[in-house]
C-alpha cells in the first residue's frame, strides 16, 4: 500500500478555503463513497453526490495532484480533499485494484506532460553570464530610475504634510507601488502597499507613518549608494528592495542542523498566492528562523509545518545583516519535545529587541520569547507585566484574549510575540508547559 | 512615544508650511543634524534622513517602564472538580460550530450528570454562544454551563463582558424585551414555577394586551394549584377579553380547578348511556352565568343542536375521573368505552380533553383502543417510550407528518425499537427532509435502528435519493450521540 505521509493539518493546507475544509472533512467517511481503491500510483473513488452518476475522484499520490468529475470550480474540490483525508486516516478502507481507464488516462497524461517539461529543461541553453550581467545592470538602472521617482514623490508628500493622508490612504500609495513594480523593486512596492493597510484610526498612526516613510526613503538612499556598503549590507539592501536570492546559492551556504520548534504560523492570501510564514526556534542553536512558503492554489507546499511541532532539519540562512529568513535543506517531523529558552523578564526581552534594532534598523518583526508574564489592562490597552513590575503595551487580537484568560485563569504564562516598531503582538503562549496557538489566517 | 514632537508636527503640517529645527534632541542626535544637512540636497531629504535616525535611536533604546498604577488581571479561584478530557471540549465546540443545537444540549445534559467540568480552553466559545441574543436555547444552556464551567467560567464571564450566571441579579425584568421576558419566564417556570409567577405579577398590568396574553401563556409550563388564584383574578378583572380567555383556558386545563369542578357538576346526571339504545341527554338550559364559564350558546355547526352543543362543550372539558364515575369502572375501561362509543358523535373529539389535561394514561388507553391518525398525531407525544411501543400504527404515504410534540428533548428519552422503526418507515414516505429532524431523530432513535438505516441506504436503487442522504445524516448524528455518551461519563479518562 503506498504511503501518503501527510497529516490532517497538512492536507487541510491544500484546501482553497475554510468551506472546502469543512465539506472535505464531511466527505472523509466511508459511507460517502461507493468505491475506494488504490494502486501504486494513485488512489481513487466514487463519491455519491446529488446527481445520478457518482463523481470520479483520483489523486496522484507521488506528486500530490487531484482530478474530479464534479463541476466545482474550487481546486482541489471537497471530494479530492475528502478522499485524501480518508486515505490518510484509514488506508485500510481502500482495496488494491487495477487502474481503471479514466485513472490510467489521467496519470498517463500527467506523465507525458512531466516528460515534456523535463525534455525542455534538458534542452535549455547554458547560462550566458555576459547576458546575465547585462540584465542585472539593466535592472539596476531600472531600480535607480524608479527610486528617483519615488524620492521625488516622497519629497512632495512631505512638503504638503501628512495630515490628510488618512483620508486618501485607500488609493494614495497605489500608483507609486505600481511604479515600483514596473521598476522591478517589489520590496519597495510592498512597503508602500503596507502603508495602505495601516490602522489610521489608531492615535499612533502619525508616528508609524512618519517612521515607515522615512525608512522607505532611507532604504532608497541606501540602494543608491549600494557599492559603498559592506557585503552583508549589500545583500540586505538588495533583498529589501526586492531582489531574489537564488535558492541554490542559499542552500550552498553553511547549514544549521537542529531540532526546530514551530512557534507561529501566519497565512495570507496575496494575489491568489498562499503565503505562509513560519517562525521557528532551534533547540541547540537558540536561533530564531523564518521560513516562507508560497504556493499557488491547489499546489502542494514544499513544507507544511504544524505550530507547536518539532522538526529535525538543516536550515540555511539567507544572506544579509542578522538574517532570519531560511530555506530547508532537510526536514522531518520529530517526536521529541522541548521548551525554548525564554527571556527571564521584559527587561531582558527589551535588551534583545534593542540589540537587533541597533544591528539592523530595517528589522520589522522581531521574535521574542518571555516567561512568567501576566496580562494587565488599563482602559482599552493591554499590557504584559512581569514579576519585577515592569510592563509593555501589547497588541492582542480580540478573539485571543478570552481564550488566553480562559487557559491561564489570570496566572503567569510564557509568551511568543513579534515586536514591531510601535506594537508588540502576542501570538502563542505556554501555560503549564503546554503550548497554545491561535490561527493567524487571512 | 518619546520621539520629539517637533518631527511629527513638521511631518503633519509639511515642510512647505513649517521649517524643521532640531530643538530638544539628545546631544548625539542634535550633532548629527548639521552633518545630514550638509550631505542632503534639500530640506525634505534632510528631514527624512534625520527622522529615520531619530526613530532608530528611539526604538533601539526602548525600555519597559515600571508602572505604579497598573495591576495584572486577578487570578481565577481554584477548581475542586476534575475536568473532562480535551476531546470532550473539542466535541462541544464542534457541535457548536456545526450548529447541532439538539446534540449540544444533549451533550450538556449528559455532562451535567457527571461530577466534572469542561476544560477551560473551550469555554469562551461556549459561553459566548450561551449569551447570544438569537440563541433559542440560551437559558437552558446558561443553566447547564453554570454547573459545567465551574469557577473558571464564573471568573471568565465579566472578563468577557458577559453577565454573571444569576440572571435574576443582572437581568432586569423591567428593561428586558418582550421576547426575552417570554424566554426568561418559560425557563423559570420549568425550574421554579413559584418564582416565575412572582416575576410575572410584578409588572403585568403595564404591558399591552397581546404581551399579557403571551406572558400568561407561559404559565402553562409547570401549571399548578398555586397559580389558580392569580388566574381567576385575571379571568375576572383583566381589561382585555383575550387575556381573560387565556386565563380561563389555563384554568380549564387544571383538572382540580374550581372551573373544571363546576363543569363536572353541570354535566353530571345530564348524560345517559344504554348498551342497546346508546346515548341520551337531559336538557340543560343556557344561563347568563354560563357565559362567564366560557360556554357558548349557539353551535357554529348547523347540523348540531344547540342544546347538545352546550353539553358537548362540557363533555370536552371534564377529566377522565368524571367518566370513571359515569361508567362506574376503571379509568382504562372508561377510556376505552368513551373512545369506542363517544357521546355527541360525530362532533365529540376525545383528543380535546386529553390534550387539555395532558393526561398521559388517558392518551395511552385511547391509543390502545383506537390508533387512528388523528389520535396518533395529537396524543402520541404524551406517552412514555415504553407506552409508545404498545401502539400499533402503520405508516402510509398520506401520513408522513412528525409532530414536534413527539420529541421530548428535555428528558433525553430514547424510543423503543418498535416505535423507532415505525417512525422511520413513516418519515421515509415523505419527500421532504430537514437537518433538524435528522438531529432530533438521531437523539430519540433506538441504537438498534442503525441496522435498518444502513439497510435502507444499501437497498436504494437510486443512491442520490433524498431519503438516502437523510438516513446517512441520521447515522452520522447517531454516531455523534454515541461519542457524547462515551465522553461525558465519569469513568471516561
Amino acid at each position: 500500500m503506498p504511503l501518503v505521509n501527510l497529516t490532517e493539518e497538512q492536507i487541510v493546507q491544500l484546501a482553497p478555503d475554510a468551506a472546502s475544509v469543512k465539506a472535505g472533512k464531511g466527505l472523509a467517511a466511508k459511507a460517502k463513497w461507493v468505491l475506494l481503491e488504490f494502486s501504486e500510483r494513485a488512489i481513487w473513488g466514487h463519491c455519491q453526490g446529488s446527481g445520478k452518476v457518482p463523481y470520479q475522484t483520483v489523486i496522484d499520490i507521488h506528486h500530490i495532484a487531484f482530478k474530479c468529475s464534479c463541476p466545482s470550480r474550487k481546486f482541489p474540490c471537497k471530494h479530492g480533499l475528502g478522499l485524501l483525508l480518508l486515505y490518510a486516516a484509514h488506508p485500510d478502507f481502500f482495496v488494491q485494484a487495477e487502474e481503471p481507464e479514466w485513472v490510467n488516462a489521467w496519470l498517463a497524461k500527467r506523465e507525458e506532460k512531466a516528460e515534456k517539461q523535463e525534455q525542455k529543461a534538458r534542452q535549455e541553453a547554458p547560462v550566458d553570464e555576459a547576458a546575465q550581467a547585462k540584465r542585472q545592470a539593466a535592472r539596476h538602472q531600472k531600480v535607480l530610475h524608479g527610486i528617483e521617482d519615488l524620492q521625488m514623490w516622497l519629497t512632495d508628500l512631505l512638503r504638503n504634510g501628512f495630515l490628510h493622508i488618512p483620508e486618501q490612504a485607500y488609493s494614495l500609495f497605489d500608483d507609486m507601488a505600481r511604479r515600483m513594480v514596473d521598476a522591478q523593486a517589489p520590496g519597495l512596492a510592498l512597503r508602500l502597499k503596507n502603508l495602505q493597510e495601516m490602522n489610521y484610526l489608531n492615535e499612533s498612526w502619525k508616528y508609524e507613518l512618519t517612521n515607515r516613510l522615512s525608512k522607505i526613503y532611507l532604504l532608497s538612499e541606501a540602494y543608491k549608494h549600494l557599492e559603498q556598503q559592506p557585503a552583508d549590507w549589500q545583500h540586505e539592501i538588495r533583498t529589501l528592495i526586492g531582489y531574489p536570492q537564488a535558492k541554490e546559492e542559499i542552500l550552498a551556504r553553511e547549514s544549521f542542523a537542529d531540532y526546530w520548534l514551530v512557534l507561529h504560523k501566519r497565512s495570507r492570501k496575496v494575489n491568489d498566492l498562499n503565503t505562509c510564514a513560519y517562525w521557528l526556534y532551534g533547540q541547540q542553536t537558540e536561533r530564531f528562523a523564518l521560513y516562507m512558503s508560497f504556493t499557488a492554489p491547489g499546489a502542494m507546499p514544499e513544507q507544511t509545518l504544524v505550530p507547536g511541532s518539532i522538526y529535525e532539519g538543516e536550515l540555511c540562512f539567507y544572506q544579509g545583516v542578522r538574517p532570519i529568513r531560511v530555506l530547508f535543506k532537510s526536514c522531518r517531523l520529530s517526536e521529541m519535545s522541548f521548551l525554548p529558552v525564554f527571556c527571564k523578564n521584559l527587561q531582558e526581552a527589551a535588551g534583545r529587541y534593542r540589540q537587533i534594532l541597533q544591528d539592523n534598523p530595517f528589522a520589522t518583526e522581531i521574535p521574542l520569547l518571555i516567561e512568567r508574564v501576566r496580562l494587565a489592562q488599563q482602559e482599552e490597552q493591554f499590557f504584559l507585566m512581569d514579576s519585577t513590575g515592569r510592563a509593555m503595551p501589547i497588541c492582542i487580537e480580540e478573539s485571543i484574549r478570552p481564550d488566553l484568560l480562559s487557559i491561564t485563569g489570570g496566572k503567569a504564562f510564557a509568551v511568543f510575540l513579534l515586536a514591531g516598531a510601535t506594537t508588540w503582538r502576542l501570538h502563542s503562549i505556554w501555560y503549564s508547559s503546554t503550548y497554545y496557538f491561535w490561527k493567524d489566517e487571512r | 512615544m518619546n520621539v520629539n514632537e517637533s518631527i511629527i508636527n513638521t511631518a503633519l503640517l509639511g515642510t512647505a508650511n513649517r521649517e524643521f529645527t532640531p530643538d530638544g534632541f539628545p546631544e548625539a542626535l542634535a550633532k548629527a543634524f548639521p552633518l545630514l544637512q550638509g550631505q542632503a540636497g534639500n530640506t525634505e531629504e534632510t528631514f527624512y534622513r534625520f527622522a529615520s535616525l531619530v526613530f532608530a535611536y528611539q526604538q533601539a533604546g526602548i525600555e519597559p517602564p515600571v508602572t505604579q498604577n497598573l495591576e495584572p488581571i486577578g487570578e481565577a479561584p481554584e477548581e475542586e472538580k476534575s475536568y473532562f478530557p480535551a476531546e470532550a471540549g473539542e466535541l462541544l465546540v464542534s457541535l457548536h460550530t456545526d450548529r447541532s443545537r439538539y446534540l449540544l444540549l444533549y451533550a450538556y445534559r449528559q455532562a451535567a450528570r457527571c461530577n466534572r467540568l469542561i476544560p477551560p480552553r473551550y469555554l469562551p466559545e461556549l459561553l459566548n454562544r450561551a449569551f447570544e441574543k438569537n440563541n433559542p436555547t440560551k437559558y437552558e444552556e446558561q443553566t447547564l454551563l453554570a454547573r459545567l464551567s465551574g469557577q473558571r467560567g464564573r471568573w471568565l464571564l465579566p472578563q468577557m463582558g458577559l453577565p454573571t450566571w444569576n440572571s435574576a441579579e443582572t437581568t432586569d425584568w423591567s428593561t428586558a424585551s418582550h421576547t426575552e421576558r417570554k424566554e426568561w419566564l418559560s425557563h423559570l417556570r420549568e425550574t421554579n414555577p413559584e418564582e416565575g409567577l412572582r416575576l410575572l405579577q410584578t409588572d403585568l398590568k403595564n404591558d399591552s394586551a397581546q404581551h399579557r396574553e403571551d406572558l400568561i401563556q407561559c404559565l402553562a409550563i409547570g401549571l399548578n394549584k398555586g397559580d389558580e388564584a392569580f388566574l381567576e383574578e385575571i379571568a375576572t378583572t383583566d381589561r382585555s377579553n383575550g387575556v381573560k380567555e387565556k386565563a380561563r383556558q389555563l384554568l380549564r386545563s387544571m383538572p382540580d380547578s374550581k372551573l373544571v369542578t363546576t363543569y363536572c357538576e353541570l354535566l353530571r346526571d345530564k348524560l345517559h348511556y344504554h348498551t342497546l339504545f346508546g346515548w341520551s341527554y337531559d336538557k340543560l338550559d343556557y344561563t347568563p352565568e354560563m357565559k362567564q364559564l366560557d360556554l357558548e350558546e349557539v353551535s357554529s355547526n348547523k347540523k348540531e343542536k344547540d342544546e347538545l352543543f352546550l353539553l358537548r362543550q362540557l363533555a370536552e372539558r371534564v377529566p377522565l375521573s368524571f367518566w370513571t364515575v359515569f361508567y362506574n369502572c376503571t379509568p382504562e375501561k372508561a377510556a376505552e368505552k368513551l373512545t369506542r362509543k363517544p357521546p355527541f358523535a360525530p362532533f365529540f373529539h376525545v383528543q380535546l380533553p386529553i390534550t387539555l389535561f395532558q393526561d398521559r394514561q388517558w392518551a395511552y388507553y385511547t391509543l390502545l383502543t383506537q390508533a387512528e391518525e388523528e389520535n396518533i398525531i395529537s396524543l402520541m407525544g404524551l406517552l412514555t417510550p415504553e407506552q409508545r411501543e404498545d401502539i400499533d400504527f402503520q405508516p402510509t404515504r398520506q401520513h408522513t407528518y412528525l409532530p414536534a410534540s413527539w420529541f421530548h428533548p428535555c428528558t433525553n428519552e430514547t424510543w423503543g425499537i418498535k416505535f423507532s422503526g415505525r417512525v422511520l418507515q413513516r418519515i421515509l414516505q415523505s419527500p421532504y427532509y430537514t437537518r433538524d429532524t435528522a438531529e432530533q431523530l438521531a437523539l430519540c432513535f433506538h441504537p438498534d435502528i442503525k441496522e435498518e438505516l444502513e439497510g435502507h441506504i444499501n437497498l436504494q436503487q437510486e443512491p442520490a435519493q433524498a431519503s438516502t442522504g437523510f438516513c446517512r445524516q441520521i447515522l452520522e448524528y447517531m454516531t455523534q450521540k454515541e461519542k457524547i455518551d462515551i465522553l461525558f461519563n465519569d469513568h471516561h479518562k
